[in-house]
């Protein structure tokens, strides 16, 4: 997470018109990024912070190198509203939910079940009685 | 402890342990060589008697069966869940290699080197002999833990890794899972067929991409000795354009320099590596993408990395930041870590 927000921000922090999140209606974002820059301008942003992170990492610099990784992944405080938008939009968590296996007539079989909390529940019955 | 006796009493999960013992056992008969079978028996004996050291045994053994067909692993491994990071929790997976997409991670491993000078480092940056991920790519039938990861990189026993290595696995078919109705906020409408398409594909040159970086990378280091392993008066420091004057020393190691957030650190790296690579054309061949496929497979992994920073902010701890001196804000972050995850 952390380190997926430091990669954003230094794509933003490219400017040149590659990527911004705009605001759409009253709880909305969007992320808007001109694909004809990702070689020419976010590729690059990138690896200059890629290029940070090695050589502090190389030359054992933690004190550079944890401010700097801190600092690129400090939020400010003007994107509270964001984060605010962020968790609204929270999805609900995923859950697998998997098969079982049994034997029948000396072959193995393979039994699925459908992706809902009924399914879920089928599955973890049928998987203690077999 | 203070003349008060203290009675520690074993048998944790002795029935489920045992049952676990008892399947163990009888999945000798189906082992496919004899690597699994000596695996087989030190599951059984540290399920049976709670032996660590016969845990760490099966995992050599475990590394010792390379490429087998059927890849499975079991017992107490990841202590994601333990504030201490001591505690492990128990998990077991039994997976299908897909040979297919095993062979294109090995492609990509076997024209590391080539692809690894195009990293944004001078050569003196970079390992001499780039360390080679044994990747494999799996589908997985059934992962019993709390969490069912993406990808794996086991045994977690640094003694044995630093001797065997480990092994890395992709989890193909837990990275393809997608809900019924699953939506993806943040996607501009007119961007969210093209996301849909091909946000697994690219998710896949990522993770492949991603476990290259982590293998890529020079240490500067001093041995007990005192010598270096690079020349210190000719390696430039791009940063300060002058010699490197910093460099681990005997018993340093990267995690223990950089300690809390070390692991956070290392994966943005890895991730970096990902993105600044999956642009270059003959990679994403590699994967069998060419053409306009391949420039909308990078668009998509471009996205989905903004998408997943932003996505990320739900775990950032606003209200513990505040403005002070430097050195303290630092040694407080280091040890709240404001980040949860």
């Amino acid at each position: 997470m952390q380190a997926r927000y430091a990669i954003l921000r230094a794509m933003l922090n490219a400017g040149q018109g590659f990527v911004s999140i705009e605001r759409t209606g009253e709880a909305g974002l969007e992320i808007r990024m001109d694909r004809s820059k990702i070689r020419s301008v976010g590729a690059p942003a990138v690896a200059d912070l890629l290029a940070k992170l090695q050589i502090y990492k190389a030359t054992a610099d933690a004190e550079n190198g944890v401010r700097f990784y801190l600092e690129a992944t400090s939020v400010p405080e003007d994107w509270s509203e964001l984060r605010d938008i962020v968790i609204k939009n929270k999805q609900p968590r995923k859950q697998f939910v998997q098969g079982n296996t049994l034997i029948e007539n000396g072959q193995v079989v393979l039994r699925e079940y459908e992706p809902s909390a009924k399914g879920m529940i089928q599955s973890f019955v049928e998987r203690e009685k077999l | 402890m203070d003349g008060t006796p203290l009675q520690l009493v074993y048998g944790d999960f002795k029935a489920e342990m045992a049952k676990a013992a008892e399947n163990v056992a009888k999945a000798k008969e189906y082992a496919a060589n004899d690597h699994q079978r000596k695996m087989l028996d030190a599951y059984h004996e540290s399920f049976i008697t709670g032996s660590i050291e016969a845990h760490m045994d099966s995992q050599r053994h475990w590394l010792h069966d390379i490429g087998p067909a059927v890849e499975t692993n079991l017992g107490f491994i990841e202590t994601y869940r333990d504030p201490h990071g001591i505690r492990a929790e128990f998990e077991g997976f039994v997976a299908m290699v897909n040979k297919e997409q095993t062979r294109k991670f090995g492609k990509l491993v076997d024209r590391a080197p080539q692809f690894v000078s195009r990293l944004p480092w001078s050569q003196e940056f970079e390992r001499e002999t780039i360390n080679k991920p044994d990747f494999t790519s799996l589908e997985v039938l059934a992962f019993a833990t709390s969490g069912v990861p993406a990808g794996i990189n086991i045994p977690n026993y640094s003694n044995i890794t630093q001797v065997l290595g480990s092994k890395n696995v992709s989890l193909g078919n837990v990275i393809s899972a997608q809900a019924p109705n699953e939506k993806f906020p943040f996607i501009a409408p007119k961007d969210l067929e093209l996301y849909r398409k091909y946000r697994n594909p690219s998710f896949e040159v990522q993770v492949g991409t991603h476990e290259l970086g982590h293998g890529t990378g020079k240490l500067f280091e001093q041995d007990a000795q005192g010598k270096l392993n690079f020349d210190q008066e000719k390696t430039i420091n791009p940063l300060t354009n002058a010699p490197v004057q910093t460099w681990y020393k005997p018993g340093q190691t990267f995690n223990s320099l950089f300690e809390a957030v070390s692991g956070s650190y290392e994966e943005c790296r890895a991730e970096c590596i990902a993105l600044t690579l999956s642009h270059h054309t003959d990679i994403l061949e590699i994967f069998g993408y060419t053409g306009q496929e391949a420039e909308d497979v990078l668009y998509v992994m471009y996205l989905n990395m903004a998408r997943a920073g932003l996505v990320g902010l739900e775990f950032y701890d606003m209200s513990a930041k505040k403005v002070a001196w430097y050195e303290i804000i630092l040694k407080i972050a280091q040890i709240l870590n404001l980040w949860t995850v």
